[in-house]
């Protein structure tokens, strides 16, 4: 690295690119956020109306709940909220990511940060989501006799899709660190 | 570095500003500096064209070989 950094002529490219994808970067933005506020409203929902819950409890463990203390349902309530803070977390990582794209700053190291952030936090999601979803109906048929208690773990088909994702995220965070790297290099030829 | 470059003696040949240079070949001013003190990785054969037609010279007379002194023994 050279010292005193020549200035990255800001091409043609990279300016064609910021006005084709600005659009597409606001939507992700307000869809990030939207995505959050909804996740806490649904969260709300489902324990105000604790059908869902319920439903869920009895479609998938056989599970009749419906006798739950209040104290279970504040407990659902608490696990949604903790939940809740790792969808925050990945709705923030992509909304200061496609905010870096909208300032121009896509083939940069801070965006090739944030994009493994973005893989990184949905990971994270995806775990707290996998220990939530058990650990609700567990608090939910905690009044239950022992023998009721048959198994409280599932996975869904999507699961295995969110993880690659994730991973997918992770890695081509990866891959846009050595091309920002490499868009470095090459902006100190004039 | 074994490639010197020699802009800042054709600018004063030619009697330019560095500012002025870096207007009509539309380069920042800051990469001119960068240029004349050798501290860029490279030059593309459009801005070195561009330079020469400013300048009215030569590619050999911005850039100049001088190989690195063997260390004595």
């Amino acid at each position: 690295m050279t010292h005193g950094v020549a200035l990255p002529a800001r091409g043609a490219n990279l300016s064609l690119l910021t006005r084709k994808i600005g659009w597409l970067c606001q939507a992700i933005r307000a869809l990030a956020i939207f995505y959050a506020l909804l996740a806490l409203w649904g969260f709300h929902h489902a324990w105000a109306t604790r059908a869902p819950y319920e439903l869920t409890a009895m479609n998938v463990f056989h599970l009749d709940v419906t006798g739950a203390t209040a104290a279970q349902w504040n407990a659902v309530l608490a696990m949604s909220l903790c939940l809740w803070l790792f969808v925050a977390a990945l709705s923030f990582c992509v909304f200061r990511l496609f905010s870096l794209y909208l300032n121009g700053e896509v083939l940069t190291g801070e965006a090739a940060l944030w994009l493994r952030r973005v893989g990184i936090a949905g990971l994270l999601a995806i775990l707290a989501d996998f220990v939530e979803r058990s650990a609700v109906v567990y608090a939910l048929g905690a009044h239950l006799p022992e023998s009721a208690h048959t198994k409280h773990i599932f996975i869904g088909t999507e699961d295995v899709i969110h993880v690659i994702l994730a991973l997918t995220l992770i890695a081509l965070g990866h891959i846009q660190k050595t091309a920002a790297d490499i868009a470095d290099e090459h902006s100190q030829f004039v | 570095m074994p490639i010197v470059v020699n802009l800042d003696v054709m600018l004063a040949k030619r009697k330019m500003r560095s500012r002025d240079l870096a207007q009509q070949i539309s380069i920042a001013e800051q990469n001119v500096s960068l240029l004349k003190s050798g501290k860029v990785k490279g030059v593309r054969f459009d801005t070195l064209e561009k330079i020469c037609e400013a300048l009215g010279c030569q590619p050999g007379d911005i850039l100049e070989y001088r190989p690195e002194e063997p260390p004595k023994a």
